[in-house]
């Protein structure tokens, strides 16, 4: 009989370790036990419920923890026609991506494989000598004129977007500017694209092509948000000797136990895939189907986490996650670099990319009016510039053009985390502004 | 101390070393990066835009043309950095504009009538295009389609700077995008067919749509005939005596057999230059 339980102990002791982690997603604690008011909390359903009824979105989950407690779960609308949002639905996160490659980068510097001051050149030869698209006055024929770098790309131009590395569709935010015209033409031509419709090819690939094409700006002298982080990817690659989905498993995903983040969804969980919804912010609301998809001049397949070559890895936009398992992410970074006991980064390098000003006297105007600067991978809130966000001063944050966003306070000891599947992205810059000041307002301690 | 002493002069030598070593050991954490000097100076080169099979950008596998070009100037004792180039407006505006470059691989067909003015072709091989549609959104109506005229009515996908006139005569609605751009648009059903260098647009196809790559179809008879081709800049001082190195060097290379052998081991043997 003893030995019957020792088997039966023996099995269910493998089971437990063949799949570690989150089983069920974590379920909330009373909010007061961590300094929340239930009854504020609350207006967030009433929040959420009207964006559902009022199709400005399909479905969202958020969740908000404090001091490493899990305070406020909820998932709201559908996740799919016919499906209910979970607390477990996989988004495509996209951007928030950036901040995990920018650990592994981190973690490699930890390691003495890489310096931040590295030429990029060093990993990837083809960006050695590059040049910079330089606009001439209105009226000039030709428009613009090609000078060197004054400089070489460094690793740490990547981590902080002074690359001069832009996405193609700020071309539709800036029409008129002959700068991002002209680069959208040259990017067009080369087909550099975030990486998110299904194909052959490999993030290495991309980020050959655009080395052989000007840069946005002089290497450290302009915040210009966009690819940096994919080729940020691909010298993790090079560096590490892995390629980068298997980097991030064994170094951040498996010890983190983001047993719900891929690049590629595994064929038993695509159907926890949410789709993508297009809305007009007031009431036209609709399933985008797969297929390509222009949004201006972005381009996107809903069904890129799961069809065509799966050898994209991309380190701007690639991965697809969960609200539990980004919660863990953050928990990381929120506890200075370990969780349940797993070290990933040091407590002085997780200061040095969350708590570090690396951008000097220019802002980091992407998601941001002013009142914001760049660490290494996110955004570092540094005064109340941005007059709608009651965060506290040190809050680190980002986004996924698909409209998911994160914030880390760590003076709250709060994570927030907003996740939904909704287009154009500018729609959730509201209701995001409004969820973080829910979040903020239920501080009750 | 009295550094007029032998003593102190000593001294003042240990300090100055010890001064010295400091300042290396501070060197030492400065930025690795290099500082550049903008120069009008740069030495001359050829520019290209991928293309493969033609141009790659690999440095063990670069593409036929940049081999031609690499070998007809070898036959000839000389050489010349070749710069790849991910974009072909780019590459053209470097051919404008950046006095450093000499000459540009590429498309002639996609070059305009006043560009050429400014330019002296050297032909490397010729091109043909053809036409493709995909299957499964056009095939029954496109697969009987047996000459130009009868593509009335239809969307052709054109590149940029492609000529499209004969289009608007025939009556096809012609839509410009880029080569990629265009494929996945064929696929949507967006547009009816495109045309294109076919071992070029092969490679495009496997690329983008690896398990659909059979979905694409050829119509059966020719779009276009142009040239693949060294374009140099009459502007350039030195243009003269690189055309003439490499017009001899080529001419070279078709005589001792080099250029089919290079062509059949890109499998491009069917576009070799007529004699």
């Amino acid at each position: 009989m003893q030995r019957h339980l020792h088997l039966v102990s023996a099995a269910l002791l493998a089971l437990c370790l063949a799949r570690p982690g989150w089983s069920e997603p974590p379920s909330a604690i009373p909010p007061e036990q961590v300094g929340l008011s239930s009854a504020r909390l609350g207006h967030l359903n009433d929040l959420l419920r009207s964006e559902v009824t009022g199709r400005r979105i399909g479905g969202a989950v958020v969740l908000i923890a404090r001091h490493g407690k899990v305070a406020y779960f909820e998932p709201f609308g559908q996740a799919d026609d016919g499906k209910p949002m979970q607390r477990d639905t996989l988004f495509r996160i996209a951007s928030m991506t950036k901040p995990v490659v920018s650990v592994a980068a981190l973690q490699l510097y930890e390691e003495g494989k890489l310096l931040l001051s590295d030429p990029v050149s060093k990993y990837i030869p083809e960006f050695a000598d590059p040049r910079v698209l330089e606009i001439l006055p209105r009226g000039s024929k030709p428009p613009y004129r090609l000078v060197p770098a004054k400089r070489d790309l460094t690793v740490h131009d990547l981590m902080r977007h002074t690359a001069g590395l832009p996405y193609r569709f700020v071309a539709d935010w800036y029409p008129d500017d002959p700068l991002y015209q002209t680069l959208n033409t040259f990017y067009a031509e080369a087909d550099i694209d975030l990486g998110l419709t299904p194909s052959d090819e490999t993030a290495a690939d991309l980020v050959k092509r655009l080395a052989r094409l000007p840069l946005a700006g002089q290497p450290g002298e302009a915040f210009i948000y966009g690819h940096a982080a994919d080729v940020l990817g691909h010298v993790v690659e090079v560096a590490s000797g892995m390629p980068l989905d298997v980097y991030l498993r064994k170094r951040i995903l498996d010890p983190l136990q983001m047993n719900d983040t891929y690049f590629f969804l595994p064929e038993d969980k695509v159907g926890r895939l949410s789709a993508i919804w297009q809305t007009d912010g007031q009431g036209q609301l609709a399933r985008i189907p797969d297929g390509v998809t222009h949004e201006g001049k972005f381009v996107f397949s809903p069904d890129y986490p799961y069809k065509g070559g799966r050898r994209f890895f991309g380190g701007g936009a690639g991965l697809v996650s969960s609200a539990p398992d980004y919660f863990r992410f953050c928990q990381m970074l929120l506890n200075h670099g370990e969780l349940e006991g797993t070290r990933i980064l040091s407590r002085k390098t997780v200061e040095l990319m969350t708590a570090t000003n690396h951008i000097g006297d220019l802002h980091a105007d992407f998601l941001h009016s002013r009142g914001w600067k760049f660490g290494l991978g996110v955004a570092i809130e540094v005064d109340r510039g941005q007059d709608v966000d009651s965060g506290s001063i040190g809050t680190f944050e980002w986004a996924g053009i698909f409209s998911t966003r994160f914030s880390v306070d760590p003076k709250e000891e709060k994570i927030t985390i907003l996740l939904t599947q909704t287009q154009p992205f500018n729609y959730h810059v509201g209701l995001w502004d409004k969820v973080v000041n829910l979040s903020n307002a239920a501080i009750a301690d | 101390m009295n550094i007029f002493s032998r003593r102190g002069a000593i001294h003042c030598a240990l300090m100055l070393g010890l001064l010295l070593l400091l300042g290396q050991a501070a060197e030492g954490t400065a930025p690795r990066f290099t500082l550049k000097k903008p120069t009008s100076e740069a030495p001359p080169h050829l520019v290209a835009y991928e293309y493969p099979p033609l141009v790659t950008g690999e440095a063990n596998r670069p593409g036929a043309a940049v081999e031609l070009v690499n070998q007809a100037l070898a036959a000839v004792g000389k050489s010349i950095p070749l710069e790849v180039v991910s974009s072909r407006s780019y590459a053209a505006q470097r051919l404008k504009d950046d006095p450093s470059v000499v000459a540009m691989l590429g498309e002639t067909r996609l070059l305009s009538a006043t560009e050429q003015k400014a330019l002296a072709e050297e032909k490397c091989l010729r091109l043909t295009g053809q036409y493709f549609y995909y299957r499964p959104t056009r095939g029954e109506a496109l697969a009987r389609i047996g000459n130009f005229k009868a593509l009335k009515g239809r969307t052709y996908g054109a590149l940029p700077g492609e000529p499209t006139e004969a289009y608007a005569k025939a009556g096809i609605a012609v839509a410009v995008d880029e080569p990629k751009m265009l494929l996945r648009r064929l696929q949507g059903g967006e547009i009816d067919f495109v045309s294109g260098f076919e071992p070029h647009e092969t490679w495009l196809i496997d690329r983008l749509f690896p398990a659909e790559k059979d979905q694409f179809a050829k119509l059966p008879f020719q779009a276009w005939e142009s040239t693949y081709s060294l374009w140099f800049n009459l502007g350039h001082k030195s243009a003269g005596e690189w055309r003439l190195a490499f017009s001899e060097g080529l001419k070279k290379l078709r005589q001792n057999g080099a250029y089919g052998e290079i062509l059949q081991r890109y499998g491009l043997g069917d576009w070799a230059l007529k004699p």
